[in-house]
């Protein structure tokens, strides 16, 4: 040890870092003492206040590796990478803290973004497979906007597949920041995993929030992955999974939501779909299913909207089409791409233009925002 | 005795002169040949051979040796048959030696002593310095068309032999064919219905020269698409015409009837292609890839996805310079490859993926289909289009679609309008002629630089996006480009999310 370790985060940052740590062996070690004091007695060789017995897999050549290690370790150093992240060590002393009640709360938490997005506020967890259809994707991308549209924050892993495609969704519901959405890793926060997923990461990073328990530097490995499934459960008052296997990673957080009382509900899939036959499960369990958007905002309270009359989340026209400096073609084109999603080709039917003078009105409409062009297809917003 | 005869092989498209030298002496009988020929090269011995005898000629009970000069020149194929027939003929003193110094030949000979073509007769034809040659009859246009002037044929060696000894009537000269009508067998664009962006987005390639991606479930017309844009094409000029024959013959394609290629070619090489298939090469002999092939017309790969990714990337620099440089340890070449590319491919592996819900695919299919197509390679389609199928309604009861006249008589306008700014087509302004070329309106400017910042263009991008912008204003018959023909380029340029993988 080089330092004194002036702050309770700090040291569990410290403590966080040891080779092979997980949240309950971090408990075992804190002990019930304050954190630079668990710190202080490890890199002396000793366990902090009341240790009790030791968690499986803890053998003293085990605790003597931490003792060695944590004398090696810089807290000032630490400190500098956390500021150099941007990354805010949140404790149970925190404000804002969201584990206070939860049975299996994380000793540390890492957090890059809109800590505000952790004040208690209707949040639901989109979870499921990496492994998805094409159909489970664009579901979840639905629902994720449908949710952050309705007012909810829509949670989850930031892993390929449902989970992204979920981000992706909130994200796009609203320009204004912070977007509704918090994606909880089991990584570090400076370790994109998936790569794939690199844009969206840096996104969530500056709209969103990224959550991990795990400290900078940590690589995936495959036990973090269901250890953090149960912080997205914690987090949720209700929890959706989109597409599950019938084993899978999206099952294990609707367990860890069940054992916490939340609501577990699932996206009813094609008996035929491999990817629907976990969810499917789920729902022949007595899960409540979910067919829209307003399906869960209802579980959640925000449904039906005080306004009276209020659209569906996530099935309103994209813009009101009436009035500003809109011009008749664009008015047009807005109109038939409100139901979502439209071929360039049928565009050019319906409005009986010529195609380049469609092509420029679908240009400029996108430059303003209105609409998205993925290929040929108007996309709505 | 000694003889030689003129003659020449064929390497990539260029052919080159080798001088057959036959020496016959007194000697135990016996056959030796050297000059680095290849197995199908040496096995003349015995064509050459039965060929002599069924002329009713004399195969000489001698030590005949026979060298193949330039002797660091491997050669290969038959082509050196009846050179090599002639040279002993000469040399064993059946016909007069000097009567062949004025002459050169080239051909394949039967064991009944009949002359057959070679592959490559244009290479080869101007590639031998002698003032006369004599081919086999059904090569005659073929040679002519590499050579205008002292082609002549012969259909037999005897015919041949006769000619040369005074025995029989002398060689008919071949003259260049005449110009013919082409046969023209791709379809006509008033056969695509109900897809207007489509149409028009085919126009627009054919118009500038833009390279073309069809993304579409199967069913949805890509094929049929690709095929209809070489008939909007214009005539190949007389240069380009010259270059995609020789290819073509060095290649073994066959000729149309008139010899010269005059209309633009279409090229669909299968997906399983390989490397050398697709850009040229070889150990044997270094023949023309498929892209050569293409030269002037339509390079179409069907399945993109399927194509290997290595020889996918080799179509990069060929795509950039407009030729190919095959290089092998031994020799190099360089071979024409200016050709417009038009691909095709599904969305996913299942086929149904985009927009329309019923992919079958998961997440990591999807993911290994797309990743084969590397984003340099994309980044060459300067139109990319996701093709839906037409509905069914426009595809019986539709009004009838413009044909493929009246829309070539627009793609023709347009690349005339290119040549008089001195390139073959306005895909192909170079960057740095931009600002004269395709002068921008301010409004135009502004779309261009919100691009450029929302991170939607990149530098390459630009460029591109301006010469497409150029063919649409001359579509259109403008003279700068306006804001409607750039923000109608940048939206034929919008790439779909299921090519790239992205989450959205």
């Amino acid at each position: 040890m080089t330092g004194p370790v002036a702050t309770d985060a700090l040291a569990r940052s410290l403590l966080a870092s040891l080779h092979g740590m997980g949240p309950a062996r971090l408990a075992w070690l804190l002990g019930g003492a304050p954190a630079p004091e668990a710190f202080d007695a490890l890199c002396r060789g000793r366990i902090a206040g009341d240790p009790g017995p030791a968690p499986p897999g803890v053998t003293p050549a085990l605790v003597e590796r931490w003792t060695s290690d944590a004398r090696k370790l810089s807290p000032p150093a630490a400190a500098d990478a956390l500021d150099r992240h941007g990354v805010t060590a949140l404790t149970p002393a925190s404000p804002g803290w969201p584990f206070a009640d939860d049975p299996d709360p994380p000793a540390v938490l890492f957090a890059r973004g809109h800590l505000e997005l952790l004040a208690p506020a209707p949040r639901a967890a989109l979870v499921g497979t990496r492994r998805c259809s094409a159909v489970g994707r664009q579901v979840a991308y639905q629902l994720g906007r449908g949710l952050a549209e309705g007012g909810a924050v829509v949670v989850s892993g930031l892993a390929s597949g449902i989970d992204g495609a979920a981000h992706a969704g909130a994200l796009a519901a609203t320009a204004a920041d912070p977007a509704p959405t918090v994606a909880v890793v089991g990584t570090g926060l400076d370790q994109v995993y998936p790569a794939v997923n690199r844009g969206l990461w840096a996104e969530m990073g500056e709209r969103g929030l990224l959550l991990s328990e795990s400290p900078l530097g940590t690589r995936p490995e495959p036990w973090r992955f269901p250890a953090r499934n149960r912080l997205i459960a914690g987090l949720c008052a209700v929890t959706v999974v989109v597409e599950s296997h019938s084993r899978g990673g999206a099952l294990l957080t609707a367990n860890e939501a069940a054992d916490r009382g939340t609501t577990v509900m699932a996206v009813p899939g094609a008996i035929t779909s491999s990817a629907s036959a976990g969810s499917n499960q789920l729902l022949a369990d007595g899960c409540p299913p979910v067919c829209s958007a307003a399906d869960i905002l209802h579980q959640l309270g925000l449904w039906p909207p005080s306004g009276i009359g209020a659209p569906e989340p996530g099935a309103e026209p994209c813009v009101a089409t009436e009035g500003g400096d809109i011009g008749p073609l664009a008015r047009l084109i807005l109109q038939e791409a409100s139901a979502g999603s439209i071929h360039v080709d049928r565009l050019v039917t319906v409005t009986g233009r010529a195609v380049p003078e469609v092509m420029a009105e679908l240009q400029r409409l996108q430059a303003q925002g209105l609409i998205r062009l993925d290929g040929s297809t108007v996309l709505c917003g | 005795m000694f003889a030689t005869v003129a003659s020449a092989v064929v390497e990539g498209v260029d052919g080159h002169p080798v001088s057959v030298e036959v020496h016959v002496s007194p000697g135990l009988p016996g056959y030796t040949m050297v000059g680095l020929p290849d197995a199908s090269c040496r096995e003349s011995r015995d064509r050459v051979r039965a060929a002599i005898l069924s002329s009713g000629l004399v195969w000489p009970q001698k030590r005949v040796t026979i060298n193949l000069a330039p002797s660091g020149l491997r050669k290969h194929g038959a082509s050196l048959d009846l050179p090599i027939a002639l040279g002993i003929l000469a040399a064993s003193e059946q016909i007069e030696a000097e009567r062949l110094e004025s002459f050169g030949a080239v051909g394949e000979l039967g064991l009944d002593g009949s002359l057959r073509p070679v592959n490559g007769l244009v290479c080869l034809a101007g590639a031998i310095e002698r003032p006369r040659i004599v081919v086999p009859e059904p090569g005659g246009a073929e040679a002519a068309i590499g050579r205008p002037e002292g082609v002549e044929v012969a259909a037999t060696l005897r015919q041949l032999v006769d000619a040369l000894r005074g025995d029989g009537p002398p060689l008919s000269p071949v003259r260049p064919p005449e110009r013919c009508e082409p046969d023209d067998r791709c379809g006509d664009l008033a056969d695509v219905r109900g897809q207007p962006l489509a149409r028009w987005a085919v126009e627009v390639a054919a118009a500038g020269g833009h390279h073309l991606l069809l993304v579409g479930p199967p069913g949805s017309g890509k094929t049929m698409l690709a095929s209809r844009l070489v008939g909007l094409l214009p005539d190949l000029t007389r240069a380009d015409a010259l270059a995609a024959t020789r290819v073509h013959s060095a290649a073994g394609v066959t000729l149309p009837a008139c010899g010269l290629v005059r209309r633009p070619p279409l090229r669909a090489p299968h997906h399983a292609a390989s490397l050398v298939a697709l850009v040229g090469g070889g150990t044997a002999n270094l023949r023309p890839g498929e892209i050569s092939c293409a030269h002037g017309g339509v390079l179409f790969l069907d399945e993109l996805g399927e194509f290997s990714p290595v020889a996918l990337d080799a179509l990069r620099q060929p795509l950039e310079e407009g030729v190919v440089r095959v290089t092998r340890a031994a020799r190099a070449a360089t071979l024409p490859a200016r050709f417009l590319l038009v691909a095709a491919m599904n969305p996913c592996p299942c086929g149904e993926g985009g927009t329309s819900g019923r992919c079958r695919c998961t997440e990591p299919a999807r993911a290994r289909y797309t990743r084969r197509l590397s984003g340099p390679l994309l980044d060459r389609f300067d139109i990319r289009l996701e093709v839906a199928p037409p509905a069914p309604h426009m595809l019986l009861d539709g009004p009838a679609e413009e044909p493929s006249a009246v829309v070539a008589s627009r793609v023709h306008r347009v690349r005339a309008l290119a040549a008089e700014r001195g390139v073959a087509a306005n895909a192909l302004i170079p960057p740095g002629r931009l600002d004269e070329l395709a002068p921008l309106r301010p409004e135009a400017r502004a779309v261009l630089r919100a691009a450029l910042v929302a991170g939607q263009l990149t530098g390459r991008g630009l460029a591109r996006v301006r010469t497409v912008a150029r063919t649409l204003a001359d579509l259109r018959g403008l003279d700068d480009l306006d804001e409607a023909s750039v923000s109608a380029a940048l939206s034929l340029r919008a790439v779909p999310a299921s090519v790239l993988g992205v989450p959205r």
